[in-house]
């Protein structure tokens, strides 16, 4: 579900907005794109939009994902993509995925109230 | 074109604009031409076509690299790898393929290449490769691959990928067992094969691999692992050097957010065992996190590179902050082989606060560690240093630790210094000995200057060259002890402390001859007169020039010996002078160095001591006048064949000048001195023989054959009389007298009845009365000389000449 109350978007009809020449269309059909076979390979294929929107909207959508190719994705974006805030996108998501594993493993970070 | 089917010349054309042509769809047909052809292009050619700036072309080159069969393996192997060509390297892993199926095996060196290459993959195999490099693994053989896993690292490397690719369960097992590997992507290769072997299980699947048909995903898909924290972390530090602060902010903020447990486990892992580019990464990360468990695996890292390489793992050890006894508590851990860079980098980051926490590895067993120690608590002027530079130096088992105290102690108090420096030109080792000269330092007070003499006896070469070096450096006010040192050294040492000198202060050699010129005892004045002359100044120059006259002959002697190297015509005088020394030697010097003075008054001095009454000095006149080896030299020579007592020794040289000789000798056998010209004819006859003259009185001109003439009879001999026959009947009148003239003074019979017809016969009188002269001289006289030439027969007495 889209943050903003849209309906989600499957495989077909994600594929479908992908091939607009509107980057907008794009950038909006990824953020609304639902989990299901087939989704992470197009969202992966997504990564070589000439739009850095469109690319930045990406990564946002693997961040969520957080599948092993998925990641993988990510930490080739996070430093080979042209565009910085793609990268910044992609570096700040990597955070978040190892942050979201260490809380797993236990142990607050340092400094980190154990209560939180 | 012709799609298929071209013939070999045609397919030479097309070769020519696949290589040629400016425009890309041209040479793509060409290329595609030539791939449906039968053509065989020579590997030159398909070499050049492989470095098309099209990939299209290039991949279709790589099918004319296959026609070729196994000698194409050099070129297709490489572009193996090469992501940069993605349909070439398609095209190469497929063709890689077929070959070794069908044609042959790779070769050793063609196999490293692949392996290597394969291990410089980074990321390592796609999915898109991973396929291909299946199949090109099953060509190899797991076997032969197995059998690369123990060689170096990319081989390793490059051999496990490929087993991973294969993927069957026995080269899965190989590769999971590599799980210990120094290597950190060998064991990232490792963790993959465990991880396919527990798949495999898992799906109770059978041991035999999964065939191309199966229905399980593929071998790579498996492998598509879910990155590890390290992976992440890695991806974050990278990050960390991004060129844009944007990201490198956003980094630095996702990295804090970790636990510092983790990253100090990454950061430990990957500075111990990781790549150079992996360790740098982790160094980044501490720096930025602070991350201080970490500063141990810094200090190792640091310590085993060079100073080029350690800028990261410093700024690192320097951002950690730590107290000088934590940092110098680092050390020890370090191996014990990189411990000494250790102690260095502990004072070069905390400063003067960490020597005296240092102190404890005196004690280390490693001899540069203690040194190491030593010097960084002299560097830091430490209070203690000295003292302990004095216990080392009496009681360390390790000669370069007692040398490092020596360097110590020399920059001491005066009376500390003395002490040590004795101390250590007593030591055993020469390298403490030599150690102790080389640190004396310059501008010594003289106590510590008299052990540079002792220093300078020593057996040991590299003690006493640096006791010599000192020497020689000394300020002007201690030549006396330059001159004691020279006076005392022999002859070897002696010499190289006078090339040091000249090498620093040529003036210096100078200033310490003329200071003992005049000494009293002659070998001062003997050393004094080389050296005077060795410096080649003009005062020193007349110096010398002056000790031809001492009293002492060896003096006189040295002198006359060191004028040789100065070879000054201002020495000609002098030298002249000692040609009436009353020793011998003396005489036999001065001669050599009058022989090397290039002087117009020298050769007639020279020339004069010709008739020395000591024979090593005529032969030494001699030696030095044949090497001049000069027609003017020569002439003066032949000049004083008219000297009777000169004679002998001076047609000695003028016979060994050879035909430097001739024209001079030739002149004074022309002239009136008969016993000049006698001896000029004979030294004509050895150097160069009658007969070389004969062939002159051919000569158009009448003076050049008078002259030979006269040569001719100086000379003397069958061969000169055969010749002067034939100039009895020259045109010329004086020619035709003159040969009458010398035949007779010869005695040659055989002229007789040349002469009486000349006698008889010729129109002139003046070279009748020659003719008549010359019979009488032979003993043939005419009874009365009117009546002979109107009534003698001239043709009917000439069969026999009268006998005398």
């Amino acid at each position: 579900m889209d943050p903003a109350g849209a309906p989600s978007l499957g495989l077909s009809e994600l594929r479908a907005a992908l091939a607009s020449p509107d980057p907008g269309v794009r950038a909006r059909a990824i953020r609304r794109a639902r989990p299901e076979p087939g989704v992470q390979e197009a969202l992966i294929e997504a990564l070589r939009d000439a739009s850095a929107d469109v690319r930045r909207a990406t990564v946002r959508a693997l961040a969520r994902l957080q599948g092993p190719r998925a990641t993988r994705a990510l930490i080739q974006v996070s430093t080979g993509d042209l565009s910085v805030s793609v990268r910044a996108e992609a570096v700040a998501a990597l955070g978040k995925i190892l942050e979201a594993r260490a809380t797993d493993e236990g142990g607050p970070c340092e400094g980190q109230d154990p209560a939180d | 074109m012709m799609a298929s089917g071209i013939e070999q010349i045609d397919a030479e054309s097309v070769a020519r604009v696949l290589l040629a042509d400016p425009d890309a769809d041209t040479r793509w047909m060409a290329a595609e031409t030539l791939a449906r052809s039968r053509a065989r292009l020579p590997l030159g050619v398909i070499q050049r076509a492989l470095g098309d700036p099209q990939d299209r072309i290039r991949a279709l080159a790589v099918r004319l690299a296959a026609r070729r069969g196994p000698a194409s393996f050099p070129l297709l192997v490489p572009l193996v790898t090469q992501r940069r060509w993605p349909m070439t390297q398609s095209a190469a892993l497929e063709a890689l393929k077929r070959l070794m199926d069908e044609e042959g095996h790779l070769l050793g060196g063609e196999l490293r290449v692949l392996l290597t290459g394969i291990a410089d993959m980074d990321p390592p195999p796609l999915r898109a490769e991973r396929p291909g490099l299946e199949a090109i693994a099953r060509a190899i053989g797991t076997e032969r691959l197995r059998g690369q896993l123990g060689g170096s690292e990319p081989e390793r490397l490059g051999a496990a990928r490929l087993l991973l690719a294969e993927a069957s369960p026995s080269a899965l097992r190989s590769v999971s067992g590599l799980s210990e590997d120094p290597s950190h992507e060998v064991r990232r290769a490792a963790a993959a094969a465990t991880h396919l072997i527990g798949q495999y299980r898992g799906t109770s699947r059978s041991d035999s691999p999964p065939g191309p048909a199966s229905s399980s995903p593929p071998a790579w898909a498996l492998a598509a692992e879910q990155p590890d924290e390290s992976d992440l972390i890695s991806s974050l530090a990278r990050a960390l050097t991004d060129p844009e602060a944007a990201v490198r902010t956003q980094a630095a903020a996702a990295l804090e957010r970790i636990p510092h447990r983790m990253l100090a486990d990454w950061a430990v892992e990957s500075l111990d065992g990781g790549s150079a580019e992996a360790a740098a990464k982790a160094a980044a990360v501490v720096e930025h996190l602070r991350v201080g468990p970490a500063a141990e695996a810094l200090m190792k890292r640091a310590s085993g590179l060079s100073a080029e390489a350690r800028a990261p793992y410093l700024g690192a050890l320097s951002a950690l902050r730590l107290a000088p006894a934590d940092l110098a508590a680092l050390v020890p851990s370090v191996d014990p082989i990189h411990r000494q860079e250790a102690v260095r980098l502990a004072w070069q980051i905390g400063g003067r606060a960490v020597p005296p926490f240092l102190r404890p590895l005196l004690e280390d067993t490693a001899g540069p560690v203690r040194m190491a120690v030593m010097e960084v608590l002299a560097e830091s002027g430490e209070p203690a240093a000295v003292e302990i530079a004095q216990n080392l130096l009496a009681n360390d088992s390790s000669a370069a630790v007692r040398a490092t105290a020596v360097y110590t102690l020399a920059r001491s108090e005066p009376d500390i210094r003395l002490a040590a420096l004795s101390r250590a030109l007593a030591d055993p080792d020469p390298d403490v000995r030599a150690t102790a000269v080389e640190a004396l330092p310059r501008g010594l007070a003289s106590d510590v200057m008299e052990l540079l003499l002792p220093a300078l006896q020593d057996p040991d070469e590299r003690v006493w060259q640096a006791s010599l070096r000192h020497l020689a450096a000394l300020p002007d006010h201690e030549l006396p002890l330059v001159w004691a040192a020279l006076r005392e050294s022999p002859p070897a040492k002696r010499e190289e402390l006078v090339r040091s000198i000249e090498r620093t202060d040529p003036d210096r050699l100078s200033a310490l001859a003329l200071q003992n010129v005049h000494g009293v005892d002659p070998a001062d004045r003997v050393l004094a007169t080389e050296l005077a002359a060795r410096a080649g100044t003009p005062e020193s120059t007349a110096a010398v020039v002056a000790a031809l006259s001492d009293p002492d002959p060896v003096v006189r002697r040295t002198a006359a010996s060191a004028m040789t190297t100065l070879r000054t015509p201002a020495a000609v005088d002098a030298l002249t002078r000692s040609l009436a020394d009353p020793q011998v030697d003396v005489r036999v010097e001065a001669v050599r160095a009058l022989g090397m003075i290039d002087d117009d008054g020298v050769p007639p001095v020279l020339i004069g001591t010709l008739k020395d009454p000591e024979l090593r000095v005529r032969e030494m006149a001699s030696e030095a006048l044949t090497r001049w080896h000069s027609p003017a030299v020569a002439r003066q020579l032949a000049g004083s064949l008219g000297l009777p007592d000169l004679r002998r020794p001076s047609g000695d040289v003028l016979a060994k000048m050879g035909q430097a000789a001739v024209e001079p000798l030739v002149e004074v056998a022309a002239g009136d001195d008969v016993e000049a010209a006698a001896a000029a004819g004979a030294l004509l006859d050895r150097i160069a023989g009658a007969s070389a003259f004969a062939a002159s009185l051919s000569s158009i001109d009448p003076e050049a054959r008078l002259r030979t003439v006269q040569v001719l009879g100086a000379i003397g001999g069958s061969v000169a009389a055969d010749a002067l026959l034939e100039a009895l009947s020259d045109p010329d009148v004086r020619i035709r007298a003159k040969a009458a003239t010398l035949l007779g003074g010869m005695g040659e019979s055989r002229a007789v009845k040349p002469l009486r017809r000349m006698f008889l016969s010729d129109p002139v009188s003046e070279v009748a009365a020659a003719a008549e002269a010359a019979l009488r001289m032979l003993g043939s006289v005419p009874q009365a000389s009117g009546d002979l030439r109107v009534v003698e027969d001239v043709t009917e007495n000439m069969a026999e000449p009268p006998l005398d």
